[in-house]
């Protein structure tokens, strides 16, 4: 009996072309599915890495500034303990106060180992500004904001010419920063001279 | 009889095999892509908030990090200590050294001449009281001022009205009011220890 196997090879073959036909379009939706995943969730996902990297690095980089900062600070500190000469030096050249008393007494002791004679010191410092007992300052004494300040001194002296140089060079090479900003030098009718000097002298205070 | 041709059928059926497959491979392939793609985002999920830990650990170094700091106890006379030099720092090279300028004005004066009044300030005039026994000596005075060597240290030279004066001996002497310019370097720092050669 004949059989007709390429009659039913024909149904297969239509079969097959249709699961073929499906498979790709498997495969299609498949590639659509990745092609959207990547652009919706996997690149925004990414973007958002990026940046939260770029925020890491960002912090990383100021953290190591701070931690720096701070080494630097207790180093400073440490320097700063070990350093009780030069710490009293610059407040001798620089005090944190205004007192107008140590000024003259200074400038009494120049004169005195100058030789000249003194007429007159005078130390005119801020009206207003507190001379001792500011509780505040002694509460915290260096947690003030400073600003660099003035007093203004006048002094007038007598003596020979060798002893008034001597003295102006002892005011411009004194630990106190004396900024000298008028000289007047006179002979009286005995032929003796005087020298008025007119000064200031900084200090840093609240 | 008929006669059946199996064994072509067989190699047509080897063809349809491969032909079949192929699209199952590219399924799984396709299958493979997108499992893949879930692996990356799982890892750029995790990645993310491993970098978000980081990020916070840092911060909360950092934030202790500045509190320490600020609650250093000599921080403050640190700060103050730092303005101190800053100001000195500011100050000393405007520092002035008028003891500087009477030598100068010294080689600059006529050996006859005397001063009896001298003021000075920062604005880099001196104006003088000078006395002379007579004109030809206040010419002189006047014209050593001419000469570059003191020219370089004092100009400008102004002389006021000269008046005529009779001494205790009977010796007579004309006394003038001059104002001069200096240069302003002759009153700042000069260090005086370096050694030279």
């Amino acid at each position: 009996m004949p059989v007709n196997f390429s009659k039913n090879l024909g149904l297969d073959m239509r079969n097959q072309s249709s699961a073929s036909r499906n498979t790709l379009f498997e495969v299609g939706l498949l590639l659509v599915i990745c092609a959207l995943f990547v652009w919706f969730v996997i690149l925004p996902k990414r973007a958002d890495l990026d940046q939260k990297q770029s925020a890491y690095d960002a912090v990383s980089v100021q953290e190591q500034g701070v931690s720096a900062k701070v080494a630097g600070l207790n180093a400073m500190i440490q320097k700063l303990q070990s350093s009780s000469g030069q710490t009293a030096q610059l407040d001798q050249a620089l005090p944190l106060d205004g007192d107008i008393i140590k000024p003259r007494l200074l400038v009494q002791k120049l004169a005195d180992d100058s030789g000249v004679t003194v007429g007159s010191i005078d130390v005119a410092g801020v009206s207003g500004s507190v001379a001792a007992g500011d509780t505040n300052l002694l509460k915290d004494p260096f947690g003030q904001t400073r600003t660099p300040k003035t007093l203004g001194v006048s002094v007038y002296v007598l003596g020979s010419f060798n002893q008034l140089m001597a003295f102006l060079r002892a005011i411009e090479q004194s630990g106190r920063l004396m900024n000298v900003s008028a000289v007047a030098v006179a002979q009286d009718s005995q032929g003796a001279l005087n020298m008025k000097l007119t000064m200031g002298m900084y200090y840093l205070a609240p | 009889m008929a006669q059946i041709n199996l064994l072509k059928q067989n190699s047509s059926n080897t063809s349809l095999d491969i032909g079949k497959n192929v699209p199952k491979i590219l399924v799984r392939a396709a299958l493979v892509i997108l499992v893949a793609l879930a692996g990356y985002y799982g890892w750029l999920y995790f990645k993310s908030k491993s970098i978000e830990g980081q990020t916070s650990a840092l911060k909360i170094k950092m934030d202790n990090e500045v509190r320490t700091g600020l609650g250093q106890a000599d921080r403050n006379e640190v700060l103050t200590r730092q303005l101190q030099i800053k100001t000195l720092s500011g100050l000393i090279p405007a520092h002035l050294y008028w003891s500087q300028l009477f030598q100068p004005l010294a080689d600059a004066t006529l050996k006859n001449a005397s001063y009896t009044n001298f003021e000075t300030n920062a604005n880099g005039t001196i104006s003088l009281d000078v006395s002379v026994p007579s004109l030809e000596d206040l010419d002189k005075f006047l014209q050593v001022f001419n000469l570059a060597d003191y020219n370089k240290n004092f100009s400008d030279v102004m002389l006021g009205g000269y008046t005529k004066a009779d001494g205790k001996n009977g010796s007579k002497s004309y006394n003038f009011q001059v104002k001069l310019k200096f240069n302003p370097q002759l009153i700042q720092y000069k260090n005086t220890n370096s050694n030279a050669g």
